[in-house]
């Protein structure tokens, strides 16, 4: 792999011209908060941020979209396709594991066309970060990323070392030249060296992951689960904070004119009572438990079963943002019965 | 296809949920050539009442004479939609320990509610009347609106937020204005009030205030479920 170092001072320059012939999507610092958003001249772009509430996600499957419009007799209208090629900067890399993730999903045998033209119009560029006490990316596996970026930059303090991981990746470095230098020295090599070990030594945060899928399996019946979910206000707060929960509604509505109307899908939750509620009223999850028991076992065991990765990658937004302050790696650890079970809630 | 009997009603309320109709001004037009209106007493002297083939039914039930009108009013129409938090929970006039959702006297074919309820809502439920369904139910608490504004968590942060157990569809409109939500479009469709107020007390709060905070607005609902905790 192709990799050339950006001086510190020329990352702003940098990311100024691809903005230029680009929309540009950066980590963004409002109030106390950072989000990804549309880059502006003069926004603060935050480099060492720990998590954005909402994952990128809403870039690809926004929280709403009209999939077409229909009016008698002149058919369906899909809404005008967004255009352009988008660059999308700073996604951590338990993120860019997560958009793979969502690939799988979107992308392997039926095809969502709306996710797929949202990801083929962006590139992704990927900046390296440090743990705090709620990740536990280095468990997942997802703490490092070898693909799925066209450029992944690495803090080294005076400079990035960037990775080019596409051709068009590479290309955005070749046209930028100017402002890369291609020379990785030895001292280049020893502080990158020192940063991936100092990083792995920052984890605090750990979930044991060996046999998860089937120790879930045998805890099906378990009691544990309404334990736990006699605390989760079914909030749906880690659903939409999650970089893998892809779940969407779809419904019509028609217009008063009773000839036209669209059809629209949104976010959903699968721990919303009414999410596993079919025609004739049956409700196959009716209770709260069940309910929390098909998140995690989607995420940690069936995902895995299909994919043969989890589809959690252990970014912490679940836990950082449960206003009951469900930790789900504890309520792992304490199913595998390696703490005890009143330490959770 | 002819046009559909519509009639609306107030009992025991501020009048409010009505007057979301009236503030439809761009849609006013299209909504009135849509239906045939049979009684709108806050905007028309023109009454002629009769069969209906849909009521709306703004208000609690506090006194007599609003039991008659919604009973006449059942008798005559196919449906009944409960309109705002008042009609569809009791909302304040619960408060007063006289006022009862009109669900407790007849029966309900669907609830829009709010308040006052919100006029996109109101004009695809009337979109979806027209077109002769039920209207779509919007399952979800505030927080999926509000998360998805990437709102900080008013709960986490230590307020009395009722988000998690109040109808969504408001767009987190308080939240976004870094108010706690105070609950005012009724409960949701799960709400759960022990984990609620376990994580009020955890935050210091006496569980008798947080009890009168979630009944402001949920009427019958939280005093049901909301004072096994304790």
């Amino acid at each position: 792999m192709k990799t050339v170092v950006l001086p510190r001072e020329n990352l702003e320059p940098f990311l100024g011209r691809i903005a230029r012939g680009h929309d540009l999507i950066v980590p963004k610092k409002t109030g106390n908060d950072v989000v990804f958003d549309y880059y502006q001249e003069g926004c603060q772009i935050a480099l060492e941020y720990r998590r954005t509430l909402l994952p990128p996600k809403k870039f690809f499957l926004p929280p709403e979209e009209v999939l077409f419009r229909y009016k008698k007799g002149q058919g369906f209208t899909e809404p005008e396709p967004e255009v352009g090629r988008r660059v999308f900067f700073g996604l951590h890399p338990c993120d860019i594991h997560a958009l793979k993730r969502l690939d799988y999903v979107f992308l392997e045998g039926y095809v969502d066309t709306y996710y797929r033209r949202r990801r083929e119009r962006t590139l992704i560029i990927g900046l390296s970060c440090l743990p705090d006490d709620k990740c536990f990316c280095h468990s997942m596996g997802t703490d490092l990323v070898s693909d799925g970026f066209d450029l992944f930059f690495t803090d080294l303090g005076e400079v990035y070392l960037v990775e080019v991981g596409s051709t068009s990746g590479n290309d955005l470095v070749l046209t930028h030249r100017d402002l890369v230098s291609e020379v990785v020295d030895e001292a280049i090599l020893k502080e990158y060296k020192t940063f991936i070990s100092t990083r792995s030594d920052l984890f605090v945060q750990t979930l044991d992951t060996s046999g998860l899928s089937k120790i879930l399996t045998l805890e099906w019946e378990s009691p544990f689960w309404e334990k736990v979910a006699q605390d989760c206000l079914a909030c749906g707060r880690c659903s939409m904070s999650c970089p893998t929960c892809y779940c969407f509604s779809i419904y019509d509505q028609v217009n008063l004119d009773s000839i036209s109307g669209e059809r629209s899908r949104s976010w959903t939750s699968c721990l919303y009572k009414d999410y596993a509620l079919v025609a004739g009223g049956h409700n196959f999850r009716p209770s709260r438990g069940a309910r929390l028991r098909q998140r995690l076992m989607h995420k940690h065991k069936d995902f895995f079963e299909q994919q043969g990765v989890s589809a959690c990658v252990g970014c912490g937004r679940c836990q950082a943002n449960c206003p009951a302050g469900i930790d789900f790696c504890q309520v792992l650890t304490s199913l595998r019965g390696d703490i005890s079970e009143s330490a959770v809630g | 296809m002819s046009k559909p009997r519509i009639g609306i009603y107030g009992l025991t309320s501020c009048a409010g949920d009505q007057l979301v109709l009236l503030n439809c001004e761009d849609e006013l037009l299209d909504v009135l050539s849509a239906v045939d209106l049979r009684s709108f007493v806050m905007a028309t002297s023109q009454n002629p009442e009769g069969e209906l083939d849909v009521a709306f039914v703004e208000g609690a039930v506090t006194q007599d004479s609003d039991l008659e009108l919604l009973r006449d009013v059942r008798t005559r129409s196919k449906l009944l939609i409960a309109i705002g938090t008042c009609a569809v929970w009791g909302g304040i006039p619960y408060l007063s320990g006289r006022g009862v959702p009109i669900s407790q006297h007849v029966k309900v074919d669907y609830s829009l509610p709010g308040c006052p309820i919100e006029k996109k809502q109101l004009l695809s439920a009337l979109s979806s009347l027209i077109h002769g369904d039920l209207p779509l139910k919007l399952p979800y608490p505030v927080c999926l609106e509000c998360t998805i504004r990437e709102n900080s968590c008013l709960l986490q942060a230590g307020e009395i937020c009722c988000g998690p157990l109040t109808a969504g569809g408001c767009g987190a409109r308080c939240p976004s204005h870094n108010r706690p939500c105070l609950g005012c479009r009724g409960p949701s469709l799960d709400p759960n009030y022990q984990a609620a107020t376990k994580i009020l007390a955890k935050h210091g709060y006496d569980v008798e205030d947080v009890h009168r905070k979630l009944a402001l607005f949920s009427g019958t609902n939280s005093s049901k479920e909301g004072r096994q905790v304790g």
